[in-house]
């Protein structure tokens, strides 16, 4: 997956289930208050879904999702490794 | 004694060099803290602060801002903590209503102030001190004084001419017609708290507490003067920490916190997040949560893995000063248990009446009044809220806080939380008006009509705001977005206050009377997005 689809599916997560205008890729997500803990979880489940991985919440590291790019560079790496994940709770 | 920041004085006397308020790598004594705010309340009165006038707190939440607090009620004056995340609009409001002398502006609040005085004329006129920057380095138009200005001043104690009934703080809720309320709490309404508090709780030097709430919650007062008054140690936790469970777990193993006192919902993150396992929590005695119902699943997993912990719900709205009831759980629930509110702390009384304020027979639902000492004066400027809402006790001399709560008395003697009689919810804590989001589209010219409602989640919140709205045809059929909605809306409430779940309508559903339909809305956002329609409209769409 090239750096610009993989920009293009995150941003479309923002747009299209958080109702945020995406940001540059290197705005700071958290700095710029985009970013609240009920607008992660929402992230994070979507971030799950639309690439089928999990994300071990008792693992979280905030750098990850600091911005756009970091999310990108985040999925990219990112292994299913188990762990507790936002999919396994039930969600409206 | 009961003028509150007393408290730390008698610490500083007898213990000047022990730790009070520590932000990791700030930290002030008790003797820093006393020095601090003796000079801070010359500098004020130095400035025209009188005792009753208003100083807003424009800080984050960290120890000089704590010290400023003490620096402020020393002066005789009211503190008003201002959230600083809060749109312009909104905190112009606050400001209007409780018309302050001087603002106190950390570095972090100095763009907040900015906002404030480019919104109005009349803010550009309220005069500002700088807590944390140096006056040399400040614009001298903008401020009157800085730090070094403060540090100036003697530091000896100075006489007070205020009594106990004065008040010590102003807190601004949610309002259902879009204006804040302004809830005053007195020097005696909080002593009576943490009088028991500490008591109860046996509160000691040894204690480190967390100090979790935002200064604009009232469970931050049971944070910083639970604290002092037990000359314990405060550990203010960074908001940051909120969006990870494990870093709000690694804080309260690497700062050895024997008490844990936030809303559920941090709680509950942890839990979900299963980061107890691992954490060396053999420190904490006590976990205690307010503001909010937390999930038996959630206690149980705290209680399973914390047999050495004291679990207590806390109960009360700010309106009755930090919280008004207790239940400490004397062993694990079942997952069908419902954990009661309690009995009432000393000096406070909870009935629960039918509509003529007669007390409803057990196991019978009522509504919830409480009385007794915790009771604010009324809100700030407003005799027709006030008087909606505290009412003459009709078996006694006293008064009644009406709380809108729906309780009932159990056949144990303890009294249980049953809902709302009205559209207000909670959502991590913050109280919330649904009154007053929809007041805030109203004012959105692109909608023809709009409802927000809450429905219960089994997530991480036990609250999710949802919005359905109809949009107002522009030209070619060109509709407003829901990033577009949701950006109007941010300007005019905080983001805490953004629905998380949207749906565009060609109208509204109505009922035989011509009201909206809002269990029916509540039901289409309960169904999955999916479903089909039930009301005679027809969902438009779900997404833009």
């Amino acid at each position: 997956m090239t750096a610009a689809s993989l920009h293009d599916r995150i941003s479309n997560i923002f747009i299209e289930h958080l109702h945020i205008q995406p940001p540059s890729p290197d705005t700071d997500l958290i700095e710029k208050g985009m970013i609240d803990s009920l607008t992660l979880v929402d992230l994070l489940a979507h971030l799950e879904q639309e690439f089928s991985i999990r994300i071990p919440l008792n693992e979280l590291d905030l750098n990850h999702f600091r911005s756009i790019a970091r999310i990108s560079e985040f999925i990219r790496t990112q292994i299913s490794d188990g762990g507790v994940s936002i999919a396994s709770y039930s969600r409206v | 004694m009961q003028l509150i920041q007393l408290y730390a004085d008698i610490r500083a006397n007898t213990r000047p060099d022990a730790r009070a308020v520590v932000l990791g790598n700030q930290q002030l004594t008790y003797g820093e803290l006393y020095r601090f705010s003796n000079s801070l309340a010359r500098a004020l009165k130095s400035r025209g602060c009188r005792p009753g006038d208003r100083v807003v707190l424009i800080v984050s939440k960290t120890p000089l801002a704590i010290a400023s607090i003490l620096g402020v009620l020393k002066a005789g004056c009211i503190y008003v903590p201002l959230d600083v995340d809060s749109p312009a609009v909104r905190s112009a409001m606050i400001l209007d209503n409780c018309g302050p002398r001087l603002l106190l502006v950390d570095a972090a609040g100095t763009k907040k102030l900015k906002e404030l005085r480019s919104h109005s004329t009349t803010m550009a006129r309220i005069p500002a001190g700088a807590i944390e920057t140096s006056g040399a380095s400040l614009d001298r138009k903008s401020f009157v004084f800085g730090l070094d200005d403060i540090l100036h001043f003697p530091d000896d104690p100075i006489p007070y001419k205020h009594d106990a009934n004065d008040i010590a703080y102003i807190l601004y809720t949610s309002g259902s017609t879009g204006r804040p309320k302004g809830v005053p709490v007195t020097h005696a309404n909080v002593a009576q708290f943490i009088n028991w508090a500490t008591s109860y709780f046996q509160l000691t030097p040894q204690d480190r507490i967390s100090g979790h709430p935002p200064l604009y919650f009232d469970l931050s007062v049971f944070d910083i003067f639970g604290s002092f008054a037990s000359g314990a140690e405060l550990h203010l936790v960074p908001p940051l920490l909120n969006l990870s469970a494990p870093s709000l777990a690694a804080f309260i193993a690497d700062s050895e916190l024997t008490q844990w006192f936030s809303v559920p919902s941090a709680l509950n993150y942890m839990a979900k997040a299963d980061t107890i396992r691992g954490a060396d929590f053999s420190k904490l005695k006590r976990v205690l949560w307010c503001g909010d119902v937390l999930p038996i699943s959630t206690l149980r997993y705290w209680m399973e893995r914390l047999p050495h912990v004291q679990f207590t719900n806390l109960y009360g709205p700010t309106e009755t000063t930090i919280a008004s009831s207790y239940y400490t759980l004397t062993s694990i629930p079942e997952q069908n248990e419902t954990i009661p509110i309690g009995r009432s702390c000393d000096g406070e009384y909870l009935l629960v009446l039918d509509k003529a304020l007669r007390p409803v027979p057990p196991e019978t639902i009522g509504e919830l009044y409480i009385g007794g000492a915790g009771l604010s004066p009324g809100y700030w400027k407003d005799l027709h809220k006030t008087r909606a809402s505290f009412i003459d006790d009709p078996n006694s001399s006293g008064r009644l806080y009406k709380t809108g709560d729906l309780a009932r008395v159990g056949d144990d003697g303890l009294i249980y939380f049953v809902g709302r009689t009205d559209t207000r919810i909670k959502s991590r804590g913050y109280r919330i008006e649904l009154g007053e989001i929809e007041a805030a589209l109203n004012q959105i010219k692109d909608l023809k009509e709009s409802a927000v409602v809450a429905i219960t989640t089994s997530g991480f919140e036990d609250s999710l705001i949802c919005c359905a709205f109809v949009p107002v045809e522009g030209s070619e059929g060109a509709r407003v977005s829901i990033i577009t909605l949701r950006d109007m809306l941010r300007r005019t409430v905080p983001n805490y206050m953004l629905p998380a779940r949207w749906l565009s309508m060609d109208c509204l559903p109505k009922n035989a009377n011509g009201k909206i339909d809002r269990s029916l809305l509540q039901q289409l956002f309960r169904s999955t997005v999916t479903s089909e329609p039930k009301s005679h409209c027809d969902i438009q769409s779900i997404e833009v």
